[in-house]
């Protein structure tokens, strides 16, 4: 699924504005170990994590996340943002917590998709 | 350098990951494959991690051999007291701070085992520790030195070098005996034959012209019906064709048209990546394979318009014109020998002078044009989505602006090497934009149902710029080169025989025969004793 549907559909606040290009959708992975993200991410996942750290970010870049869903409505600090940015990253806020999110995600995404949750 | 190595200072988190990140960015520069490259990031940030969360400081080293890149990790720090407790799952010693920030999973030095293919770990409480890790890279055959379909004439070439800087990926050099095409960087595409004057360089036509008897169905160019000036129309042609033997003639625009289709729902139901780039001209193909690997993923999965229709008519009953090079060298694989039923550019050239006395003769009066009709909403929104550009220049800055990811607002890319598209080929007889012109007064009477096939082989990056088998002497050439491209003059002149002085620093580290001296400097070839 196309990532802004996802976002808008999920109720997500996108923080950082989308590539031009189509960002497509087709796995999530949730958790909040580095290792477990480092292993999971990959081009059409979307990782869904609490941690709001800077080190976060090195990952999707790493492993060519295009997207990272932060929980609880909680504003990630503005150095967070900037990364981003700076790496392509797409940056969304859901505003529920870790288990409603990732159900809403299911919910799109079907059981036929990669969710990994 | 083959080594790279970086440092890593224990506890600062802000830049765990930077080594693995630099790593990234300069193996994929020196094409590592995709798979090896994720196991090795993986692994070296594990490692990276570890050195922030336990030590003080540390260093990583990576060295890239011609099979494997070996990583080696040293830090000193603490150590580990118990090696085999420490490579279990979940064990970690990590502080609190550092498991709130999703490190001390205890997950590290598994993962770095189980992505690597080798890995050996030594400890000393109070010293430090040491960890080895290598990845295998799969073994990566040099080019194939492919052969190119453009002929050649060494006995016409005036050396006017026309052809040196029109050729889009510089496999052109003129020798003292005449032209030469590095069939590895041959993409046949034709463009050197549209600047060749003197006939040194044409399109193959080595084979015999079948008898039409035994072959009745003739599948053409669109070029070929609008080819005869403005007083012979395609109906008049086809009559012609008719009494030469071609009792049906199929146009390849038909297998184009299809392909269109089908790469126009392949972009919007199954395409990861945007735009699709159609697989409408094998020259353009083989320019993305070669030149453009990462954008591979773009290419719709499909057979080319020649392709198709080779693949759905009847062998036995069908010639197929070939109208360049490239289509030429899809449908023979590259091979030596040429398809014995299938017309080559030369062929239609002389088909035409067959056809032309006919044709006159039959003249019809003039059949009323039949109005365009208007383009369905359909058709003018795939319209709106489709990007098309033809000749060799505009193709390869749409495909550096695909390569950036710039062009994600198309759905389709439809690129054509010749100028004009496929009426360019070196087998039309008209200029491309007159005669697409008038093909566009009659093509609507023509269409005819056909097929788009799915291709079952995968398209592949040509790993022909591989300057040496072994990685390490491939860098150190490519070292050569560059300071050697920096003491030649930079005009680009061609007055070597090579298109720009970079090719010619190229061809004297690689030692081509027959490479001639700058004229501008002392540089050349190293004369034998």
């Amino acid at each position: 699924m196309e990532l802004t549907t996802l976002a808008e559909r999920i109720g997500a606040t996108i923080l950082t504005g989308p590539p031009p290009g189509r960002v497509e959708i087709r796995g999530v992975y949730a958790g909040d170990r580095i290792s477990d993200l480092l292993n999971q991410g990959n081009a059409d996942t979307l990782l869904v994590t609490n941690l709001t750290g800077i080190q976060v970010l090195r990952v999707t870049e790493l492993m060519d996340v295009p997207a990272l869903c932060l929980l609880d409505g909680a504003a990630p600090e503005p150095e967070l943002i900037r990364a981003a940015q700076q790496h392509d990253t797409v940056l969304l806020l859901s505003p529920l917590g870790m288990f409603e999110t990732c159900g809403r995600l299911y919910a799109c995404l079907g059981a036929a998709s990669e969710a990994r949750v | 350098m083959n080594t790279t190595s970086f440092t890593i200072t224990g506890g600062d988190f802000d830049h765990v990951g930077a080594a693995a990140s630099g790593l990234k960015r300069k193996l994929k520069k020196l094409g590592v494959p995709p798979d090896a490259l994720r196991r090795l990031v993986i692994a070296a940030y594990e490692a990276e991690a570890n050195i922030v969360v336990h030590a003080r400081e540390g260093t990583l080293r990576a060295t890239l051999g011609p099979s494997r890149i070996d990583v080696e990790i040293d830090d000193r720090g603490p150590g580990i007291a118990d090696v085999e407790l420490a490579m279990q799952e979940g064990f970690s010693t990590a502080s609190p701070a550092a498991m709130a920030l999703g490190f001390g999973a205890g997950m590290g030095l598994p993962n770095i085992k189980r992505n690597s293919n080798t890995f050996a770990i030594e400890s000393e409480v109070g010293e430090g520790t040491r960890v080895r890790f290598s990845i295998d890279l799969p073994p990566q055959k040099l080019s194939v030195p492919l052969g190119s379909s453009v002929r050649m004439a060494a006995e016409h070439c005036r050396a006017c070098m026309r052809c040196l800087h029109v050729c889009p990926t510089g496999a052109l050099r003129i020798r003292r005996k005449g032209p030469e095409i590095l069939g590895h960087l041959c993409i046949d595409c034709a463009a050197c034959i549209g600047a060749c004057e003197t006939g040194a360089l044409s399109a193959p036509d080595e084979n015999e012209v079948p008898p039409p008897s035994e072959r009745n169905l003739l599948v053409v160019p669109a070029s070929f019906l609008a080819g005869f000036g403005p007083e012979i129309d395609a109906h008049a042609i086809l009559d012609a064709l008719d009494e030469l033997g071609f009792g049906e003639v199929r146009l390849l625009g038909d297998w184009e048209r299809v392909l269109r289709q089908a790469a126009l729902a392949y972009a919007r139901d199954e395409a990861k990546a945007r735009p699709v780039l159609s697989p409408v001209c094998p020259a353009v193909v083989n320019l993305v394979e070669m030149r453009f690997p990462a954008l591979l993923g773009h290419l719709a999965p499909f057979l080319s318009p020649i392709e198709a229709a080779r693949e759905e008519l009847d062998q036995a009953h069908a010639v197929v014109g070939v109208s360049c090079p490239a289509q030429y060298s899809v449908l023979t694989g590259r091979s030596s020998s040429a398809p014995s039923s299938d017309l080559l550019p030369a062929h239609l050239s002389r088909l035409r002078d067959a056809v032309l006395p006919i044709a006159s003769r039959r003249k019809r009066t003039s059949t009323p044009t039949p109005a365009p009709r208007p383009a369905s909403a359909d058709a003018q929104q795939s319209h709106a989505d489709v990007l098309r550009a033809t000749g060799t220049r505009h193709v390869l800055k749409v495909l550096d602006k695909a390569e950036e990811g710039l062009l994600a607002d198309f759905l389709l890319v439809e690129l054509y090497a010749c100028d004009g598209g496929c009426f360019g080929a070196p087998a039309g007889g008209e200029a491309p934009s007159i005669a697409s012109a008038r093909w566009r007064r009659v093509r609507e009477g023509f269409a005819k149902p056909a097929k788009a096939f799915r291709r079952t082989a995968p398209f592949r990056a040509r790993s022909g710029m591989r300057l040496d088998e072994e990685m390490a002497r491939a860098i150190e050439k490519l070292a050569r080169i560059d300071r050697l491209t920096a003491e030649l003059p930079g005009k680009n002149c061609g007055m070597c025989g090579a298109p720009t002085c970079g090719d010619l620093a190229e061809d004297l580290v690689l030692e081509r025969p027959g490479t001639l001296a700058c004229p501008h400097t002392t540089a050349g070839p190293e004369t034998q004793p």
